[in-house]
């Protein structure tokens, strides 16, 4: 319709043109006919004038052989006068048998056409017909009768037949006009009817109009066509409203669940706050993010981790109201739009609902697997009117509350906007702090309890911010796993630590311990970037040591083991941090080949005033000797936390009882030289 | 004289040609003309027309035929100058299919069939209808036209 127009100018030019084109034909028809008439009618009339002529001088001639035979000149002038009647007939002249002049008849007085003998005459004068008889008396020759005629007679009747010819001919043409649009308008009229339905097809764009079609003629032909041609239109508009339909729900539907994408989630925000704004409701706008679907992911492959979302949403489906908007916004992200809200409380409920929902264990192809959710909320209009932000605010609040220690519930505040704001411009200023030398390295000692000797120093990385001052690591560290910048600055840590270790050298064999986030761990390259280091720094592999957490089981034992044992296999020292906090499974430890564990500061913290953290503290030292590995104290901050982590028989010890982080830690290696001047026992240090 | 025989070649071309005009019922391979006058037009007659054929029949001219060559004619010329022979020689010709010719300005009215009579230069023709109709004679009415018709006189009939 909007490529192939089709025109038909019913009223103008093709209606004329049969109307013309009908008068043409009848009137060529006609003048053929009355030309063919009227050169007929002229032979004819030649002919009959001829034969008029003949029989007329038979007659004069017969009448005027006894004039002739008995000489009677007056006589034969009144037979010949008897022609008078004859008005064609111009002159008569009759001879004698001698050849002399007898008799004469003029029509005009006063002319003397005959000559006085007998002479040749012409039968082809111009404007005459003549005839010659000779005039005989029982065969015996009595003389000759010459007649002459004009053509007057037949001149005028041809000018009357054309004169009728020519009245005929506009008869005719008046009859054919009439005649012609009379028919152009019958034989147009299925036509019209054709382009009518043409028009409104186009118009009205309906598809399901038809044309009536009648006879078996070219039109009713067009008509069939159009209307097999309207039908595959039809068709070919239902295939594509169709697809247009899938493309739709494609184009706002998540594939995996069906749930409504980001794009009709941002519609359906709009369209909540609109209705909100005009009810004077609230609008709570849920973020949820699960917890720990990465790890599920990348251990049990991406479609358990397909399955598992399916199954999510269908938990969170049945928990939500059917006029509020459940959607999935990406990867493990989902949004619950919920409307009609009086108080927060409402949407704390609907929260609560969605993490308990989510706590029981899911059993996908033989696995069971332990997830939870984070989740943020933002409303409308407390935290403001505006989809995007209300949508930005409550992943602000979703990201709290992961911060916070995940599987838990957050409303956004506006101290988590400026925190998200602060957020932001760090991970900014983080992209060049290094280049800029604004990361610093610190160290702290740590002390063997036995000997009390330093035994090592842990790199702590810190960022002097020109303005915000010093940043600590559990800061600027997660910014840094988020964004990936994790992986030049832990390089860098990497490098700096083992320069400086080198230097420590001439005060003894003290380590340098060095935290590697999961996220450097587990690229591929690693391993091969720590023995770089170790290489071109010189430094030899018994004096570092690697901290890992628990977090790093979780991304794949068995290729974590792998890692662990070729660094192992160089003699890099190997300790689990943070021990208790993470996801601790103790199974795992027995095939790992980590030197040390440390046990971290929470637990160190409330040594002595709860006796089930002491017992579990000595457990866990019981199990780390037994494993063979030797056990360090975080935080140690009191001398009775000295005391307690040593009867424990924790190994180790760190913390600010026992030295700070410093960028300068010279008088600690002073303290070795001192103790090493006391003692001459040389006890080895960091290996089993 | 040469007018006069001229007016006689005359007659005789008028009585040939008469010949073509006239029917008789019996027709017969000849055609008989006798003759009664002078013998000078006799002469000229029988000259001018013996043994000419007119439409397929022989003329034959007989000078003063006796009674019984009378019963033979087709045709009898009696000229003027036989005046008193006229009325005796119509009566025993009378009822007969005889075209009689004469030509004296009475013999028509006197009982004669055709007068050939000179008027001015002219010869005309002057047919009496009663004795031709009493006869089986029939003159085409193309000579009728030419002709004077004239009656007969009452005295004459009787």
């Amino acid at each position: 319709m909007r490529t192939t127009d089709i025109q038909f100018s019913i009223g103008g030019s093709f209606a004329h043109k049969m109307t013309l084109m009908a008068l043409l034909a009848s009137s060529m028809a006609s003048v053929t006919l009355m030309f063919a008439f009227l050169a007929f009618d002229s032979v004819t009339s030649h002919t009959q004038l001829k034969d008029r002529l003949a029989t007329l001088a038979d007659i004069v001639g017969q009448n005027s052989t006894a004039a002739l035979n008995f000489d009677d000149q007056q006589a034969a002038l009144e037979v010949l006068q008897a022609l008078r009647a004859e008005t064609p007939i111009v002159s008569a002249c009759l001879y004698a048998q001698s050849g002399a002049l007898f008799a004469e008849y003029q029509r005009e007085i006063g002319i003397h056409d005959c000559p006085q003998k007998i002479e040749k005459m012409s039968s082809a004068l111009r404007g005459f017909t003549t005839v010659t008889r000779t005039v005989s008396q029982q065969g015996e020759v009595a003389g000759t009768l010459y007649l002459k005629s004009d053509l007057k007679e037949i001149q005028q009747r041809w000018r009357r037949l054309l004169k009728i010819a020519a009245a005929l001919l506009i008869l005719a043409l008046i009859v054919g006009g009439i005649a012609g649009s009379l028919l152009q308008h019958r034989i147009l009229k299925p036509v019209r009817e054709l382009a009518g339905a043409m028009r409104a097809v186009t118009t009205r764009q309906d598809l399901l109009a038809r044309v009536s079609i009648s006879g078996n003629d070219e039109i009713a032909q067009l008509g069939t066509g159009f209307n097999i041609m309207l039908s595959e239109l039809a068709k070919r508009d239902v295939e594509k409203s169709e697809a247009e339909a899938r493309l739709q729900y494609q184009a706002l539907n998540d594939d995996l669940t069906g749930l409504p994408n980001r794009r009709l989630l941002a519609d359906r925000l709009g369209h909540a706050l609109a209705v909100a704004e005009r009810e004077r409701h609230r609008v709570a706008l849920v973020y949820i993010d699960l917890d720990g679907f990465k790890l599920v992911n990348d251990s049990l492959g991406h479609a358990v981790g397909d399955i598992l979302l399916k199954e999510v949403a269908e938990r969170l489906r049945s928990r939500v109201r059917q006029s509020d908007t459940l959607a999935r916004l990406g990867g493990d992200e989902f949004s619950v739009v919920l409307c009609g809200l009086n108080a927060r409380e409402e949407a704390g409920v609907v929260a609560a609902d969605i993490l308990e929902v989510l706590s029981s264990p899911f059993t996908i192809e033989n696995h069971v697997i332990t997830i939870s959710a984070s989740i943020g909320v933002s409303f409308y209009p407390d935290n403001g009117s505006n989809a995007a932000y209300l949508l930005q605010q409550a992943d602000s609040a979703m990201y709290s509350a992961k911060r916070s220690g995940k599987s838990r519930m957050k409303y956004f505040s506006e101290e988590l906007g400026v925190a998200a704001r602060e957020r932001l411009s760090l991970e900014t200023e983080l992209r060049t702090a290094i280049a800029l030398g604004q990361i610093v390295v610190y160290y702290q000692p740590e002390f063997e309890i036995a000997t009390r000797r330093l035994v090592r120093f842990e790199a702590l990385a810190r960022w002097i911010h020109p303005t915000l001052g010093t940043i600590p690591p559990s800061k600027f560290i997660p910014i840094a796993e988020e964004t990936g910048i994790i992986v030049p600055l832990g390089a860098y840590i990497m490098e700096s630590a083992c320069r400086a270790a080198l230097e420590w050298q001439a005060a003894g064999p003290i380590q340098v311990a060095v935290n590697v986030s999961s996220i450097q761990f587990v690229r591929d390259t690693f391993v091969d970037e720590v023995m770089e280091v170790l290489r071109h720094t010189g430094l030899p592999p018994a004096l570092l040591q690697i901290e890992l957490t628990e977090s790093v089981m979780l991304t794949g034992v068995r290729w974590a083991a792998d890692a662990m044992t070729r660094l192992s296999a160089l003699g890099v020292g190997l300790a689990i941090d943070d021990f208790g906090t993470g996801y601790s499974c103790l199974g795992y430890l027995p095939h790992l080949p980590f030197n040390s564990l440390k046990i971290d500061r929470s637990f160190v913290n409330e040594l002595g005033s709860r006796p089930e953290i002491d017992a579990m503290v000595h457990s866990l030292v019981m199990l780390a000797h037994n494993l063979g590995m030797r056990v360090i104290a975080e935080g140690v901050e009191t001398e009775v936390q000295f005391e307690f982590v040593a009867r424990l028989g924790c190994n180790e010890v760190q913390g600010y009882l026992l030295g700070k982080p410093t960028p300068t830690p010279a008088s600690f290696l002073a303290m070795r030289s001192e103790v090493r001047e006391e003692s001459t026992v040389a006890s080895e240090t960091g290996n089993r | 004289m040469d007018r006069t025989r001229d007016e006689r070649s005359v007659r005789a071309a008028y009585v040939f040609n008469l010949i073509k005009y006239v029917e008789w019922p019996p027709n017969s391979g000849e055609v008989v003309i006798g003759f009664i006058g002078s013998p000078a037009t006799g002469e000229v007659m029988q000259s001018m027309l013996n043994g000419k054929t007119n439409q397929s029949r022989t003329v034959k001219v007989l000078l003063s035929p006796s009674n019984e060559e009378l019963q033979r004619c087709n045709i009898v010329y009696i000229e003027d100058s036989q005046t008193g022979e006229i009325r005796s020689a119509l009566k025993r010709l009378k009822g007969r299919d005889i075209l009689t010719i004469g030509d004296s300005e009475s013999f028509a009215p006197s009982g004669g069939m055709v007068g050939l009579v000179k008027v001015g230069d002219q010869i005309q023709l002057r047919v009496n209808l009663d004795a031709t109709q009493r006869s089986g004679i029939k003159i085409s009415s193309r000579v009728l036209n030419l002709a004077v018709i004239v009656r007969a006189e009452q005295n004459a009939n009787n």
